[in-house]
């Protein structure tokens, strides 16, 4: 299980589910509203996995992405533009399609002790939005429909499973979401059962915590009810979140709280070796 | 020298032209050199066929060597002409092992070089004497050292004891044989020897690219290869 190698001919899939309620108006601790930082957490997730995905012909297709924003006016693609026209995209389609593409300045160092500086091209996919309440059940029952749908298709029976990435403060306004999410894990392709990670923001200033093992330690009911609705991390991807040195134990689960998620991207192993990049 | 069989198959078979393996030999001067493009860098083909071709008549692997092949690579590249994803990737480098063996003047004894994964097995009279740079199919779960387009990830090249790690010496005469192998075929090969089990030998007898390829299908449909370029060269002596 959780073995199949994702390839062109054997994509993957990752679907982020997006908390777009009023509550996400409210700010993390470091002070940026809960809305920018999921903002910021997918645009850069975006553009982890797509820079992942491109080499010098192109990029190729190893994920479908899709993105679906839920808030008390409905669930909804959460892409614009060209690519609001279907919820699964081959990750080729998002490179092509951002709103817009900022100019960063990014420092790297320049292997004699000193740094140089240098601009990068940041594409931009979402801008923060928060209105109305959180239906979180209607999110995942809609996420299980998107996603069962594509582990029907012929073409990716035996696909590694596709991936959630929830992000959420919580607080559902439509009943408590925990027995759906273990119906949406149920979920499967041949090489397993649908993984579903839960990035949980809090106002409450509180340390970052990433991939616990238990829900002893985490801060509130809306983090322990998001730790139990996370899957438990396959032996395959603790291995790889091992060698990248994530803290993490043979019984993590896909749960972050106040954290930055850019490392689940990193989970997958899409080439033929890690690299050291960094 | 003689090189007995050489083949490569690409990861998918749909996918021929990206296949990121190369290598070169020359029988006349007694060299040969295998590459293993990582398939995670931006031009990863382009990076290891320079290799190989750089290498080819090549003993020293020092800064200046690697920074005339990377102003090759460089000239294949424009950055302002790429789009917002490709420089980014640019930006992140290429990677490729390297697996280089030559001849001493004698021809009694092989020197093997060695960074990254791709790996030599040494065999007298169809057994299997040592390996290079591992030694047990386990070692192929680390994360290896790449030589890469950027230079500051080739630092480890400046180790004092990098000559004594990354090179081996072999004699060799008429009962030897060499396997060169990527990473794939190679953790396969060692867990083979492992076992006891005989059919790492069927890599001494291939003669032709359509036997190979049947047994690297059936090897990753059976579960125990992975599925990568993979490729092969069998010399003799």
């Amino acid at each position: 299980m959780y073995t199949s190698q994702i390839t062109r001919s054997n994509p993957s899939a990752i679907l982020f589910l997006i908390d777009q309620s009023g509550s996400m108006t409210d700010h993390m601790p470091a002070g940026t509203s809960k809305a920018q930082y999921v903002a910021d957490v997918l645009n850069r997730s975006l553009y982890e996995l797509t820079v992942r995905c491109t080499r010098s012909d192109g990029v190729r297709d190893y994920f479908h992405v899709g993105v679906l924003g839920y808030n008390s006016i409905g669930i909804v693609n959460g892409f614009s533009g060209e690519l609001n026209a279907n919820l699964m995209h081959p990750i080729s389609e998002i490179e092509s399609n951002p709103l817009r593409v900022e100019e960063r300045i990014k420092k790297e160092p320049d292997g004699a002790g000193s740094y140089y500086e240098f601009k990068l091209k940041f594409p931009i996919w979402f801008e923060p939005r928060a209105e109305g309440g959180t239906p979180m059940q209607a999110a995942l029952v809609r996420a299980a429909e998107e996603i069962s749908q594509w582990c029907d298709d012929p073409n990716h029976m035996d696909s590694f499973p596709p991936t959630i990435l929830h992000i959420t403060d919580g607080e559902s306004t439509d009943g408590d979401p925990e027995e759906l999410a273990k119906q949406l894990q149920k979920l499967s392709t041949s090489d397993g059962q649908v993984l579903l990670f839960n990035l949980h923001l809090s106002s409450q200033n509180t340390d970052p915590i990433l991939y616990p093992a238990d829900e002893a330690a985490l801060p509130n009911q809306y983090s322990k009810m998001l730790f139990r609705m996370s899957s438990p991390l396959p032996k395959q991807l603790i291995t790889y979140a091992k060698d990248k040195d994530l803290a993490i134990s043979n019984e993590s689960r896909g749960f972050v709280f106040n954290a930055d998620a850019i490392s689940i991207v990193d989970f997958f192993d899409i080439g033929s070796k890690a690299i050291q990049v960094g | 020298m003689k090189v007995q069989f050489k083949a490569k198959i690409p990861k998918e078979a749909k996918y021929i032209k990206d296949n990121e393996d190369s290598f070169r030999w020359s029988e006349k001067f007694g060299f040969a050199v295998l590459s293993d493009g990582a398939s995670e860098s931006f031009a990863a083909k382009v990076w290891s066929n320079l290799l190989v071709k750089k290498f080819l008549h090549t003993t020293t692997m020092d800064d200046a060597f690697l920074a005339s092949i990377h102003e090759v690579y460089e000239d294949e590249i424009n950055y302002q002409d790429l789009s917002w994803s490709k420089q980014a990737a640019y930006l992140r480098g290429s990677f490729a092992t390297i697996l280089a063996l030559w001849e001493n003047l004698e021809k009694t004894e092989v020197t093997v070089v060695a960074v990254g994964d791709s790996i030599a097995v040494l065999c007298k009279d169809n057994l299997s004497v040592d390996s290079f740079p591992y030694h047990e199919s386990e070692e192929f779960t680390q994360r290896p050292k790449l030589l890469s387009t950027i230079p500051r990830h080739n630092e480890f090249l400046h180790s004092q004891d990098f000559l004594n790690t990354h090179q081996i010496r072999w004699p060799v005469d008429t009962t030897t044989h060499i396997l060169l192998m990527t990473d794939a075929l190679g953790a396969w090969c060692l867990k083979r020897i492992e076992e006891n089990d005989p059919e790492w030998l069927s890599l001494l007898d291939l003669r032709n690219t359509p036997d190979f390829r049947k047994l690297v299908i059936k090897e990753r449909k059976s579960g125990r290869m992975k599925i990568d370029d993979t490729s092969l060269l069998v010399l003799s002596f």
